[in-house]
């Protein structure tokens, strides 16, 4: 089985060369002549593309080596810690892009808040609501009405509940 | 000179939140580096948006209070609980901790405090001199120099502060890599935008700031398993600061160690951790009886603390003289000084005198008011640092959020940051160093833009960029750094192949 180490590698290697592709369509502008726009990204993304291929052969090289010390490969997360944080980034993904662009910073932010204390295994009630309302509250009294950030308001009906608020 | 520091008087005194703020700014950095989920850096970044309806410089003085209290505050922790709040402090808990169970919390967290902030005072009254005749030098500085100092900054991060030599390179050049998206400044072309319209802009350091040091700190804590504070014993604890006579004891450590911390803040790119590991290893290596450090003595105390803390006066005399960052914090408040309308670099002691000297003085006030609230201080945050991780993290989150949105109103911003968090995610994983990411981010622009013009200038002759005198030995040294980090990442891989071979 590959390492995470070299997948890693790799997929730096890959995004190297690609970006290096893309380089190759950046049209001329011929008054910067040997310095155009296309100039550094190259010097720079032939380096990367040198280093990536080093990181590989090192980490072919570490994962030999340890197999031949018949060595499990790296230190695994265990599982519950891995589920934890996949379903922890699940969450911002969906407050971000559902959250904040549909429904709004308030009820998102509520919404956001109980439901990672829940996955961080915080279940005391009286922490569990209150303290979601006590950020939301918080952050809309500083940031939308102090600092007159023009907070998300969401879309259709979130979009005149959050009038009540801001 | 002395009219930088009329002006400076001038304004605080025309201005009382300028010390307000430096206040405020001391005691949220001394909590976010307390916060072990919490660094420095993401600290600073986060906060950068509640300054834009201040006054340039009073928030900028804000900030850089926030950096002097953050890299202290992490002493607190690691004394009390075993667990360095920022990883500058982790050499700290090699004999504080011991002093903490042995029943000296209080001697422990004193010397700290004081070793601390002396050697930061003594970094202050160091920056306020060099930096202005520095920046004169600046002031003469061609293209070409400006290419050359952006290399010494990146490489000498990336070679240093890392496990892999190989790994920093490659998180430095991505950094870079990360900088060119969007308009090319000499010819206007958008670069790698992929058809994506917010991306001419380019991708703003704070995105990627906010998501791989905050957001990758939060995904990696709910992983872990719940980190206990175990406390040692009693923690209510009072600072004691050690007598003069005790002091003089250990004197040579503190001005050995806030020396040390200065030099290397002064390097570009590395910062307080690098400068507290050498000056404890130091330390060591100096004392009549090595044996004793790690089971609890003042003196490793003082000289990790010093270390650290005399390296943020360091930092700031490349930021404010040339506009070059110290380190990865400082990196930050160049962020900072943009986002505020302020031009880094050496023409800031001209333009911006006013807030130039402002800052000496704040950071020197900051200082002296860490003692007094050092202590002050400490009884709130024994009870704070108990809060809940279930709490803390989805503030911090929301405060990402908000920050990044802020920055353009644009949730894309936001979604950008989180993919940043999930890179870092791996980066950290696979041990890749982020701090080389963002000085390469911060300082690849400089280091383009200026190595295209001495291209033009020089008639697109490469040795006319590269042989001049200040050049060249600039070039030199990060050449040397990269050099050197290979030589000892070569020494410690043989030695422990020589390792493997005697137990087979």
């Amino acid at each position: 089985m590959l390492s995470g180490d070299l997948v890693m590698s790799l997929g730096i290697l890959a995004i190297a060369l690609a970006l290096y592709l893309a380089t190759l369509t950046f049209p001329d502008f011929p008054q910067y002549r040997a310095v155009d726009s296309d100039f550094w990204p190259k010097i720079v993304l032939a380096v990367l593309i040198f280093l990536a291929i080093m990181l590989v052969i090192e980490s072919i090289r570490k994962q030999r080596q340890l197999q031949a010390a018949s060595q499990s490969e790296e230190k695994q997360p265990e599982h519950a810690g891995l589920v934890r944080m996949l379903t922890a980034a699940a969450l911002l993904l969906a407050y971000i892009f559902i959250g904040l662009q549909y429904v709004g910073f308030v009820l998102s932010t509520l919404l956001f808040t109980v439901a990672f204390m829940a996955l961080l295994g915080n279940r005391r009630p009286l922490p569990l609501v209150l303290t979601p309302l006590l950020i939301t509250g918080l952050s809309v009294a500083v940031f939308s009405r102090m600092l007159l950030v023009p907070l998300p308001r969401g879309v259709g009906i979130f979009y005149l509940l959050s009038l009540w608020f801001y | 000179m002395f009219e930088g520091y009329q002006l400076a008087f001038n304004f605080l005194v025309t201005h009382p939140g300028a010390i307000l703020s430096t206040l405020i700014g001391l005691i949220l950095g001394l909590l976010i580096g307390a916060l072990p989920g919490l660094t420095g850096p993401a600290g600073v970044a986060m906060l950068i948006p509640l300054t834009f309806s201040m006054d340039p410089i009073i928030g900028i003085v804000m900030l850089v209070a926030l950096y002097c209290g953050s890299t202290f505050g992490g002493a607190i922790t690691a004394v009390l609980f075993n667990i360095p709040g920022d990883p500058q402090n982790a050499c700290t808990t090699l004999d504080g901790y011991p002093m903490a169970r042995q029943g000296q919390a209080g001697k422990a967290l004193g010397a700290a405090l004081g070793g601390g902030a002396m050697a930061g005072a003594f970094g202050v009254i160091v920056l306020a001199l060099l930096a202005p005749p520095l920046a004169n030098v600046g002031l003469a500085f061609g293209p070409a120099e400006y290419f050359a100092l952006a290399m010494m900054g990146i490489s000498v991060i990336s070679a240093l502060e890392t496990a892999s030599v190989w790994k920093g390179l490659v998180s430095g050049l991505l950094g870079i890599v990360i900088a060119t998206v969007g308009i090319d400044p000499l010819t206007g072309y958008g670069r790698f935008t992929f058809g994506l319209r917010p991306l001419m802009q380019g991708i703003d350091f704070m995105v990627v700031v906010i998501g791989t040091f905050a957001i990758t700190e939060v995904l990696m804590s709910c992983q872990e398993e719940e980190p206990q504070m175990e406390s040692a014993g009693d923690i209510k604890v009072a600072i004691e600061f050690m007598r003069l006579k005790e002091w003089l004891a250990i004197k040579w450590t503190l001005i050995r160690s806030s020396i040390l911390g200065l030099f290397i803040g002064i390097l570009p790119g590395v910062g307080a951790t690098t400068a507290s590991f050498v000056s404890y290893s130091e330390a060591v290596r100096w004392s009549k009886h090595p044996e004793k450090f790690g089971t609890g003595i003042v003196e490793g105390v003082v000289a990790s603390e010093a270390g650290a803390n005399g390296a943020v006066g360091g930092a700031m005399v490349p930021l404010l003289a040339l506009g070059i960052p110290g380190s990865a914090t400082a990196a930050i408040l160049i962020g900072a000084l943009t986002l505020h309308g302020v031009r880094p670099g050496p023409l800031m002691m001209v333009e911006q005198k006013e807030m130039v000297y402002t800052i000496f003085v704040t950071m020197f006030i900051a200082y002296l008011a860490m003692i007094l609230f050092g202590v002050w201080t400490l009884r709130v945050f024994v009870k704070i640092l108990n809060i809940d991780y279930s709490i803390l993290a989805p503030i911090i989150l929301i405060l990402c959020v908000i920050g990044v949105f802020t920055l353009r109103n644009s949730v894309f911003d936001v979604m950008l940051s989180f993919g940043f968090g999930i890179v870092g995610y791996f980066m950290r994983t696979y041990h890749y160093p982020i701090a080389p990411m963002i000085i390469g981010l911060v300082l690849g622009p400089l280091a383009e833009v200026n190595f295209r013009r001495a291209f033009i200038v020089s008639n697109f002759n490469l040795a006319g960029v590269i042989f001049r005198p200040i050049t060249a030995v600039l070039l030199l040294i990060s050449l040397a750094s990269v050099i050197y980090a290979f030589w000892k990442q070569y020494l410690k891989y043989k030695k422990a192949a020589g390792e493997a071979t005697l137990k087979l």
